[in-house]
């Protein structure tokens, strides 16, 4: 589960709903091998340490998620319910895989792990309008000398 | 998702992605992308599932070994393990809903509750050593008070010092879900599936009653961001059967 045909019809055409436009350009950087590479995670699940501010209504800021964050320090203030919780409540890593992405370093099947990821809220704003805050993280995930992110909506 | 993706790569970072709604990454053309076919709020699978976990996160970092792209969208071949059952849950509060909900007896519904669940919840904590269910900043009675003091539209509840009384109100109501969800996970049998658990919030759990209370009191209310609470933040779409 879940596919489309699986969901309420109001919950897939919701989805479908979406604005979802292709940007011009379709940039594509290449890099060097898995193994060599340090990756930051990026999510859109609005999550953030518990102490941080939780994300409005509408909020297209960021949240930064030190890479030795433990479990018991993460949140999520999520505009949307209407999606599940209780994975996340049981396992942070089924929404931000953080042990299984420490346990590929040790394996040495990625270079390094960033010393810090990011979080945004994935609702509320339509796709161009996340624009500046993706560039302020790029810049940010430069001087941590990440060349990977991988990508985790909600 | 994509658009970060894409705005990412336009200033030099390399991205992999999961995709949870296959159409609408195909549409946007996202640089690398893995499509799962796990249920929304779960794009690992599922909890407590490290190999399958594993699997995934493998899946979607070998798309940056690929050249082919601009756009590359994979699919993960394999359904999330099912280790939800679809075993019933028993609210051990019986609360009768009463035609007209009255702000006191909710209120005295939610707090029963909650003392009901209280044991459980220390399980859970002592199992997980974690809530997430903090997010407003009240303490769960607390929460419980803040909420219902909306039912009455002429009432002002102060929410805590320089934070919004529209998201504290949303804050409250999913504190109080998630704190009810912790709680009953805790209890001794097979783990309930997610649609389990939303369909015993919402169809059985007093805090439940109280939020679906609250939905036309909000739709009603002179604040727009207390309107767009009620419209959009409260009642999941897939309960909204049960608004009156």
């Amino acid at each position: 589960m879940v596919r489309l045909s699986d969901m309420t019809a109001d919950d897939a055409a919701h989805l479908l709903s979406k604005n979802c436009p292709s940007f011009p350009g379709e940039p594509f950087v290449a890099g060097p091998p898995l193994k060599d590479r340090r990756v930051a995670i990026v999510t859109t699940a609005g999550l953030h340490r518990t102490n941080d501010t939780a994300f409005d209504l509408t909020d297209i800021g960021y949240r930064v998620i030190p890479g030795n964050v433990q479990a018991a320090d993460l949140a999520m203030s999520h505009a949307s319910v209407n999606f599940d919780r209780s994975g996340f409540q049981d396992d942070v890593n089924v929404v931000f895989p953080i042990d299984r992405l420490r346990e590929l370093k040790t394996a040495g099947e990625i270079g390094s792990m960033a010393d810090f990821h990011y979080s945004v809220m994935g609702a509320g704003w339509e796709p161009h309008e996340i624009e500046p805050t993706a560039l302020e993280m790029a810049a940010l995930l430069q001087r941590d000398n990440v060349d990977a992110a991988l990508l985790v909506p909600v | 998702m994509s658009a970060l993706g894409h705005f990412l790569e336009s200033a030099g970072i390399a991205t992999a992605g999961i995709s949870l709604v296959r159409e609408n990454t195909e549409l946007m053309r996202s640089p690398r992308a893995l499509w799962v076919p796990f249920e929304l709020g779960r794009p690992f699978g599922a909890p407590h599932a490290p190999d399958f976990q594993m699997r995934v996160l493998k899946s979607a970092l070998a798309l940056l070994d690929r050249t082919d792209g601009p756009v590359i969208l994979e699919d993960f071949p394999d359904d999330a393990p099912d280790s939800n059952s679809a075993a019933s849950l028993v609210c051990p509060v019986n609360f009768p809903k009463p035609p007209n909900p009255d702000e006191s007896d909710l209120l005295r519904a939610v707090l029963a509750e909650t003392a009901s669940l209280a044991p459980w919840h220390a399980l859970f904590m002592e199992t997980h050593g974690r809530s997430i269910a903090t997010v407003s900043g009240l303490d769960i009675d607390a929460a419980a008070r803040y909420a219902a003091a909306f039912l009455d539209p002429t009432e002002n509840p102060e929410p805590p010092e320089g934070k919004d009384p529209a998201s504290t109100l949303r804050f409250a109501i999913e504190d109080l879900r998630n704190w009810r969800l912790e709680a009953i996970t805790a209890q001794p049998g097979p783990k309930p599936s997610s649609k389990t658990l939303a369909d015993w919030f919402w169809g059985e759990t007093a805090t439940g009653a109280l939020a679906l209370a609250l939905h036309p009191v909000l739709l009603e209310s002179a604040s727009p961001r207390l309107r767009q609470v009620g419209a959009g933040q409260l009642v999941p779409r897939a309960q909204r059967h049960r608004l009156g």
